[in-house]
């Protein structure tokens, strides 16, 4: 009976140990807490297009009027960021108007060019008409860096009359707006 | 007469002699033991939490703040913890601060990196500090290299650098909750 009693004060005192040892350690937890915002950047905000002269030359019946190959596929490349994947781009055309005549024209003559918008970034496009006011839809662009592409197209002017003389200057709005 | 009179007193003193030699000694055995066990003072817990919050991570500029580590140790993070053990261990485990929900594209990274460092107080002096990369597998249990000091004061010291993305031009991706840690574990040792 008493060799049964110390067998079993050994096996107590063995399975005490571990549970000693682990009691003994201290865990320390440093939590390292932050954020980021959502945000959209332009690192190369303008480019210009020089079109030069915007009436097409020569004697025929077109000549005066508009050369929609002068805007037609013009491209420039702006670069820019948005770290957050609920980002969008929309774009917003303005008119390529004559500043030098700011008047109404009389008939047979434009003054105004109108073109389509199209800007690219992340393989998702938006565009806008300059004949409608304000900007076009805005599209999903996410998460992207790199370049957003802006293209010209479908040029025309409102009575595709002949061009009234003068300085002509239009511009295209491109705006990154961060969501996350 | 006399001669029997002296027979008498011998015999006497024959039967005495057992009587004196019963003294009688008590011993009380008092036992003890103390076992290897480190503890966070004050409380006697055996877990300490800290938490560093360093805000908004990303600069100006899109990228990661180059001012992290010194915002992290101006934080100037410690503890106490004392040990019965005259050889006690320590392991660090650091753990990237990563984005909760948000994940990383091309040119973007959703976790920073950083090197954890924590210096311990021994009643020798300064040991370590023992320091583990949060892109590196988990520290192993190293000898601190003596008694931890107990003298009142806190004598763990926690502090960090190398914060890192991936490359040094990633973006961060935006994301509310960015979480890392540090978990320090301190062992009695053998």
């Amino acid at each position: 009976m008493r060799k049964l009693i110390l067998a079993s004060a050994v096996l107590a005192a063995a399975t005490a140990t571990p549970v000693l040892a682990q009691s003994g350690t201290t865990t320390g937890t440093v939590t390292i807490d932050g954020s980021v915002a959502p945000r959209c950047l332009f690192t190369t905000s303008n480019a210009i297009i020089n079109a030069g002269e915007l009436a097409q030359a020569g004697t025929g019946a077109s000549a005066g009027k508009l050369d929609a190959s002068k805007l037609d596929g013009q491209t420039r490349t702006l670069v820019g960021w948005c770290n957050g994947t609920a980002s969008s781009m929309s774009v917003e055309a303005l008119p390529v108007v004559n500043t030098t005549v700011t008047t109404a024209p009389p008939a047979g003559f434009d003054r105004v060019v109108n073109y389509t918008a199209t800007a690219t970034a992340n393989a998702v496009n938006a565009a806008d008409s300059s004949t409608v006011a304000g900007a076009g839809s805005a599209s999903t662009v996410g998460l992207f860096t790199g370049n957003v592409t802006v293209t010209l197209s479908n040029s025309a002017t409102p009575g595709a009359g002949l061009l009234v003389a003068g300085a002509y200057q239009g511009e295209t709005r491109v705006t990154l707006s961060a969501a996350n | 007469m006399k001669t029997i009179l002296a027979i008498v007193a011998a015999g006497t003193a024959l039967a005495a002699a057992p009587a004196m030699a019963q003294d009688t000694t008590g011993t009380v055995n008092i036992t003890g033991s103390v076992a290897p066990k480190c503890i966070v003072v004050p409380g006697g817990g055996n877990t300490f939490t800290r938490t560093v919050a360093l805000g908004e991570l990303a600069g100006t500029d899109g990228k990661m703040r180059t001012d992290l580590a010194a915002s992290f140790n101006a934080a100037a993070v410690t503890a106490r913890v004392v040990c019965t053990t005259a050889a006690p261990t320590i392991s660090v485990d650091a753990d990237p601060i990563a984005a909760a929900t948000a994940t990383a594209v091309a040119g973007y990274d959703n976790s920073i990196d950083f090197t954890a460092h924590v210096a311990v107080t021994t009643t020798g002096g300064p040991a370590g500090p023992f320091s583990n990369d949060s892109a590196a597998a988990a520290g192993v249990d190293t000898a601190i290299g003596g008694r931890v000091a107990n003298n009142g004061s806190d004598n763990i010291a926690i502090t960090a650098s190398t914060f890192r993305t991936n490359t040094i031009d990633d973006l961060l991706a935006a994301d509310p909750v960015y979480t890392g840690k540090i978990t320090v574990v301190i062992k009695p040792g053998t």
